[in-house]
C-alpha cells in the first residue's frame, strides 16, 4: 500500500468515527427527548395475554431487567440502561458484520 | 410482540427454534455476499437505533402501546439477509441482558420479528417500490410494507402461542386479538419506516441504489 493511500484510508476512517460518534450522539440526544413521552402501557402481545388472564412464566429475567437501573431516579436509570444497550447492540453488530466482510476482503488482498 | 418464557410448549420451542436456525444458517452465508464493507458501520448503527426505538412504546387506544419492530426499515436498506442478522442481534441482547423476551421463546421471537416481519414487509416493499429509488412511491411503499409486515409478525405470534398447550387459548383466540391490537400498531411502524427512510433518503440518496443488487 503506498502512502498516498494510506493516508487517504486513514482520512476515511477517522471521517467514518466521528459519523459514528455523531450517530450515536443523536440516539442519545432522542431518547432524553422521548423517554419521557414514551407509553407504559401494556403492548400488544402484553395487552392481549392480560385480557386473557396469562402470566408470563418465571425464567431468565435478565442483567438489567426491563430495562431499568437502579438509580432512584426511573427515566435516568432506562436512558442509562437504553445506551449501555444501544452501545451493545452498536458493538455486536459491527464485530459480527466485520466478520462476514472480512474473510472476503482477504480473498481479494489475496489474489 | 416479544413473547415471555413461559408461553409456548416444547413441541413449538423446538420447531420456531429449527425454522429460526435454518434461516440464521441461510442469511449468514447470503449476508455475506450481499453486505458491502462500507456498509458495515451504517448497518451497525441502524441497528442500534432500531435498539433504541424499541425502548419508546408509543399509545395507541385503549390504554395499549406498541413500538417500532424496525425488521422492514433495515431490509429496504440493507437486504433482508443482513436484516435477519441485525434482527436477531438485538433480540439476542434484548433477551439476555434486558429479559426482554423469554430465552425459551427466542427462537420464535426471532421467527416472529426478524424472518415474517423481514421477509413480508421486504417483499411487499420491493413489489410496490418496483425499480424506484427515491421519491413519493419509496414511502408509500415502505409505509404499507412496514405496515403488513407487523401483522404478519402478530399472525405469526398468534399462532405460536395458539398452538401451545402451555397457552390456555387456541388460535381462533389468539390470532384475532394479535391481529386486531397490531392492525392498530403498525400503523406507528409504517410512519416511522417511511419517516426515517424518507429523512435518511435526502441525505444519502445512495442507499437505496445499491439495494438493486
Amino acid at each position: 500500500m503506498n502512502n498516498k493511500l494510506a493516508k487517504k484510508t486513514a482520512h476515511e476512517v477517522e471521517k467514518i468515527r466521528r459519523q459514528i460518534l455523531a450517530s450515536l450522539a443523536v440516539i442519545a440526544f432522542l431518547l432524553i427527548l422521548l423517554i419521557p413521552l414514551a407509553s407504559t402501557s401494556p403492548d400488544g402481545l402484553e395487552r392481549v395475554a392480560g385480557d386473557l388472564g396469562v402470566s408470563e412464566g418465571s425464567g431468565w429475567q435478565g442483567l438489567l431487567p426491563g430495562y431499568g437501573l437502579p438509580l432512584g431516579n426511573e427515566m435516568i436509570g432506562t436512558f442509562l440502561a437504553g445506551m449501555i444497550g444501544v452501545l451493545i447492540v452498536f458493538t455486536t453488530m459491527f464485530l459480527v458484520a466485520r466478520l462476514f466482510t472480512l474473510r472476503r476482503n482477504q480473498k481479494r488482498e489475496q489474489e | 410482540m416479544h413473547i415471555p418464557d413461559g408461553f409456548l410448549d416444547l413441541p413449538v420451542i423446538a420447531a420456531t427454534y429449527a425454522i429460526t436456525a435454518i434461516f440464521w444458517a441461510v442469511a449468514s452465508i447470503k449476508a455475506k455476499r450481499a453486505l458491502g464493507e462500507k456498509e458495515v458501520p451504517l448497518l451497525s448503527i441502524m441497528t442500534a437505533g432500531v435498539f433504541a426505538a424499541q425502548l419508546i412504546n408509543f399509545p395507541i387506544i385503549g390504554g395499549t402501546s406498541g413500538h417500532l419492530v424496525g425488521g422492514t426499515l433495515i431490509a429496504t436498506l440493507f437486504g433482508p439477509f443482513p436484516a435477519v442478522i441485525s434482527m436477531t442481534v438485538i433480540l439476542v441482547i434484548q433477551a439476555f441482558v434486558f429479559g426482554d423476551g423469554g430465552i425459551t421463546a427466542l427462537g420464535a421471537n426471532v421467527l416472529n420479528m426478524g424472518i415474517v416481519a423481514v421477509f413480508s414487509g421486504y417483499l411487499i416493499y420491493r413489489g410496490i417500490a418496483g425499480s424506484a429509488i427515491s421519491g413519493k412511491r419509496v414511502l408509500i411503499a415502505s409505509f404499507i410494507g412496514a405496515y403488513l409486515s407487523v401483522l404478519f409478525g402478530a399472525l405469526a405470534c398468534g399462532l405460536e402461542i395458539g398452538v401451545s398447550s402451555d397457552f390456555p387459548y387456541g388460535i381462533n383466540v389468539t390470532v384475532p386479538l394479535m391481529l386486531f391490537w397490531h392492525a392498530i400498531i403498525g400503523i406507528g411502524e409504517g410512519v416511522i419506516t417511511a419517516g426515517v427512510l424518507g429523512s435518511l433518503l435526502k441525505s444519502r440518496p445512495d442507499l437505496l441504489r445499491s439495494e438493486a443488487k
